[in-house]
């Protein structure tokens, strides 16, 4: 997508979400909350699932830490404004993010996901036995804080649009393609002078401030965190998966993915035990239909029913068709 | 088909409009249940409960609401087993469904979120499942629209001391506890307790859920000579236990087990060496008040021990929503709850007042695994067995 | 002392039992099969199925529950991951977890939510090892751990599958090149995988307890010991659960049993701190 028509669906997407609420009715808001949530996380292990290419299976410590930030702000003696707590949640889950990433930075592949999520397992079980963080009971918020469902959606809605904005943006700058190459091949890049140690710990901060963002708005639509949830390991799935179906390292495919698994999540919700199946089942066949993700299809599609066409009489028509990328390699920057 | 317009055609034509004035349009009561994960089985006990006492309460007309008789319409989300998504579909029952009530699901994990969005929503929840503490401290001041009915901790850990009474042991009590809410509040209650009834905890296990590794606990229990064992489990963890405890030579006198011993599932895995288990109830077949036979003549081949407790418990919160929307005489959000409040009467599970806050105390008893039925022993229906039969 | 180590020992022999299959996926196919412990929690169902209805020991159910993992493994490797394999790209990983919701979803409609066992006196009765009671399963737990790693490495070092299987891991193209069916090798090992981790359902089946959602808790565990042992490494699979579970019982000991989760994890991170490419792992990609 040019960058034209990427800012124009973003302008879009912003007048979209700041006039919903006048058009929809109440429930509205909270599936619409629901979804940003979803798709603003998913876009925010992007930037370092996708983009950078560190596989983070951890990134529920940060939905968690930046939701227990927001609880334990707003019980204080003092409790602090909201805006104030949310903006500390994003600031402590940043610099956990980054610290974990310098800390994990000789690892490899595998070995750093397991490495993250064993640092979110341990969170977890350590606030379960600290009786200073609620231990298993947890932390209700406040009742009588100044948020109702349209503050959250726009809340939501505003975060969503602004990670993904960035991930538009970054893929354009010279940041941004020193993180594909470090994705792609660490060693050379780091003998082309980009500083892998600086990328990946900024990438990790980025998207753990963002996801600590989400954790933040999560706790004020619960007003309670308790660990299981806040730390749940679901987080982390749902992130990956939506990013997988959608389309890894693609801008706009999180989007795609989310929509695609929260709808169905959502279409299923009176379907009882069967729901989860179906869910899989789904899940599977999409997978299987376009590993590269749904961004993927669109393109497929449209070379498909181009060859399919009678040939025009000159080549300049024929060679204007996009080629899907056939290389097992993800899309670079692909919307 | 032709249409004759006869003077009897008219007649009918306007009985059968007046009858349809007559009927209002259905009230909605929703809730959302867990029909995976651990807790999966208790949801659908709870679902069979609220769907029986909506159909017989709709059977016989519906609930009388100001002079205009409406049927219930009973709606159920499914959550997964994630807390996550309770406070979404708590929104959607009210704001999507037009849910005139709320009806809560189990245990604190899945009654506070519920309760949540019942205060910020002002829409009355009628739950129960969940310890009247746990859920309570849960919130600073008290909840505003939620209620609750069951047993209250304190006075639900005493008839381990009640039921140990009755047999002979060396009052040394070994603690198995699960590291939640429940295993948290009862290990407490328990430890602050037994001085005063005489006992003495001897052993303590505190592990996280989804321990299957028993043997070191059994062993320190045995160690510390222990014969009385009190157990705050999932059932995974209480079935790793109780093999192991037989595997490994360790026969207390008496083993409870608190929301594991509480199926027909406990003696379906274990067989034999379930016999003799004791769990805490509040209900127990044969007790009661309009509505128990029902539940179980309906449900109690499905469902035994604390699962048709839980079934009755939600027929029961079914009982009262309806009840109280009769007094009120609207579903008006603030009439309906003060209705609920001044609930006073006598139910499926027996007598409900809220008389602690917004929770209505249930008295507990003690029941025990005999050949496979769940029995009451404390107050006496039948002698309790000692030793545990099971382990012994 | 003995008590605690006799105790590891059981624990890590279980451990090792199921991350085997785990580790061999890893290190061969490169896939991180985050369905693995539903392999267990499939064979512990299968093994009450098939001693529900043919009334046989459970040892023996044992037995006939194998082969059926194995094929419905092969048939899984085959027919959905190694097209995405092939693919390249994280599709793969992301359609394990789908198959685990998949199979999770169907444990609970087919033998519904409650937490099962297997009746059997087996995981009843105890005896005595060096003055120190012990359970039957746990001595089952401890030869199955040690008999399978063995198997498995005889298998890896001695056979020509197991040669295939290693130049497939290392190279897959010039294995194609050099007249190995890969396909079928990486589908073979796959089941091998799963075979390796559903034995392990003899020990849990019988010993413990099982409900649908009970594979995570074990693939956990499985990746623990295959993370801090290295991936592919069929001894340091097994050094590192009797590791793991002499810290289980160690910590539980020491710092209070509700504190498992927190030390077991926090080794975990520690121990990939210091030696990033697990204590016994080559240091490869």
């Amino acid at each position: 997508m040019s960058a034209q028509r990427e800012t124009a669906a973003l302008a879009g997407l912003a007048l979209a979400v700041v006039v919903a609420p006048a058009l929809m009715p109440d429930y509205g808001l909270v599936l619409g909350f629901g979804l940003f949530i979803a798709a603003g996380l998913a876009l925010s292990w992007n930037l370092v699932g996708g983009i950078t290419g560190q596989f983070a299976l951890g990134h529920a410590l940060y939905v968690g830490v930046g939701a227990y930030v927001v609880a334990l702000g707003t019980t204080l003696a003092q409790p602090l404004p909201l805006a104030v707590a949310v903006a500390l949640a994003m600031v402590v889950s940043a610099t956990l993010a980054a610290a974990s990433a310098a800390a994990f930075l000789r690892m490899r592949a595998a070995y750093f996901s397991v490495a993250t999520m064993g640092l979110a397992l341990a969170a977890m079980a350590w606030v379960v036995t600290s009786p200073a963080l609620g231990a298993t009971a947890g932390i209700t918020l406040p009742g009588d804080l100044p948020v109702d469902d349209r503050r959250l959606f726009w809340a939501a809605g505003g975060l969503a649009l602004l990670t993904l904005a960035l991930t538009a943006w970054i893929v354009r700058t010279p940041y941004g393609l020193s993180l594909m190459a470090v994705r792609d091949d660490e060693q050379a890049a780091a003998e082309c002078g980009v500083n892998p140690l600086l990328l990946k710990c900024s990438a990790m901060a980025l998207s753990g401030a963002l996801a600590g963002g989400f954790g933040a708005l999560i706790a004020l639509q619960k007003q309670m965190v308790e660990p299981m949830s806040a730390f749940s390991m679901g987080w982390t799935i749902n992130m990956i998966m939506m990013c997988v179906i959608g389309g890894l390292g693609s801008v706009w495919g999180p989007l795609l993915g989310a929509v695609l698994v929260y709808g169905t999540q959502q279409a299923l919700d009176e379907l009882a035990v069967w729901n989860l199946l179906v869910t899989a089942l789904v899940l599977i066949a999409v997978i299987r239909l376009a590993p590269g993700g749904l961004v993927e299809l669109g393109p497929r599609l449209l070379a498909r029913l181009r060859r399919r066409a009678p040939r025009p009489a000159s080549t300049a028509a024929a060679s204007s068709a996009p080629s899907p990328s056939t290389s097992p390699t993800q899309p670079q920057g692909q919307p | 088909m032709t249409i004759r317009y006869t003077r009897q055609a008219s007649a009918a034509t306007l009985l059968l409009a007046t009858a349809a004035g007559a009927f209002a349009q259905d009230l909605v009561v929703g809730t959302s249940l867990p029909f995976a994960g651990p807790f999966a089985q208790y949801g659908e006990t709870v679902r069979d409960g609220y769907q029986l006492a909506v159909e017989q309460i709709n059977a016989k007309g519906g609930v009388m609401v100001g002079g205009k008789t409406h049927k219930l319409k009973l709606v159920i989300l499914d959550n997964q087993g994630d807390p996550n998504q309770v406070a979404a579909q708590g929104r959607k029952l009210v704001q999507n469904e037009k849910a005139v009530a709320l009806l809560g699901a189990l245990t604190p994990m899945f009654n506070v979120p519920i309760s949540v969005v019942a205060d910020s929503a002002k829409v009355p929840l009628v739950m129960s499942l969940v310890p009247i503490d746990a859920w309570q401290n849960a919130r600073k001041g008290g909840w505003h629209y939620a209620w609750n009915i069951y047993a209250h901790e304190p006075e639900a850990t005493t008839m381990s001391w009640k039921a140990a009474d009755q047999i002979t042991t060396n009052k040394k009590v070994a603690l198995f506890l699960n590291s939640d809410d429940d295993g948290e509040i009862w290990g407490r209650n328990w430890a602050a307790q037994a001085q005063a009834a005489g006992y003495q905890i001897a052993y303590t296990a505190k592990v996280p859920m989804g321990t299957t590794n028993w043997s070191t606990h059994v062993n320190g229990a045995k160690a510390a000579g222990a014969e009385i064992v009190l157990g705050q489990l999932i059932p995974p963890d209480a079935i790793a236990l109780w093999k192991q405890m037989k595997a490994l030579g360790f026969k207390p006198k008496m083993a409870t087990c608190e929301k594991c011993g509480s199926g027909a599932f406990w003696v379906d895995a274990l067989g034999p060496v379930a016999d003799g288990t004791m769990t805490a109830d509040v209900w127990v077949r044969g007790m009661g008040g309009p509505g128990a036979a029902e539940v179980t003549q309906a449900l109690g081949d499905k469902w035994k021990g604390k699962q048709l407790t839980g079934a009755v418990m939600a027929y029961t919160a079914v009982q009262v929503l309806a009840d109280a929307m009769q007094r009120a005489g609207s579903t008006a959000p603030q009439a309906l709850n003060e209705a609920i409040g001044k609930t006073d009467g006598n139910f499926a599970v027996g007598k409900v007042k809220f008389s602690l806050g917004h929770a209505a105390p249930v008295p507990s008893l003690m029941l025990q695994w005999q050949g496979g039925q769940a029995l009451r022993i404390v107050p006496k229906d039948v002698a309790v067995i000692a030793p545990a039969a099971g382990l012994n | 002392m003995l008590a605690l180590l006799l105790d590891a020992l059981a624990t890590g022999g279980l451990y090792a039992t199921v991350a085997l299959g785990l580790s061999l996926v890893a290190g061969v196919m490169r896939l991180l099969n985050l369905a693995q412990g539903e392999f267990l929690v499939g064979s512990v169902y299968l093994m009450l199925l098939v001693g529900k209805t043919l009334h046989v020991d459970p040892l023996a159910a044992v037995l006939v529950a194998l082969p059926v993992v194995g094929l419905v493994a092969y048939g899984v490797q085959r027919g959905l991951l190694q097209a995405l394999m092939d693919h390249g790209g994280e599709a793969p990983l992301v359609a394990t977890f789908g198959l685990s919701i998949a199979a999770q979803a169907l444990f609970q409609v087919g033998f519904g939510p409650a937490a099962v066992t297997i009746p059997s006196d087996y995981g009843v009765t105890g005896t005595t090892v060096l003055g120190h009671p012990m359970r039957v399963v746990s001595l089952l737990a401890l030869g199955l751990g040690l008999g399978l790693t063995v198997l498995t490495h005889a298998l890896l070092t001695h056979t020509t599958y197991g040669r295939a299987l290693r130049a497939a891991a290392e190279d897959p193209m010039a294995a194609q090149s050099l007249g190995v069916d890969v396909r079928h090798v990486f589908a073979l090992c796959f089941a091998l995988g799963a075979v390796l981790t559903a034995a392990g359902a003899a020990v849990v089946g019988l010993g413990f307890s099982v409900e649908p959602a009970s594979g995570l808790l074990w693939l956990l565990r499985a990746v623990a010991v295959v993370v801090i042992g290295g991936m592919g490494s069929v001894w340091g699979t097994l050094a590192a659960a009797v590791l793991l579970g002499l810290v289980e019982e160690a910590g539980a000991a020491l710092a209070g049993p509700e504190y498992r989760d927190v030390i077991m994890f926090g080794l975990l991170v520690l121990i990939l701190v210091v030696r990033p490419t697990g204590l016994f792992g080559k240091a490869l990609r």
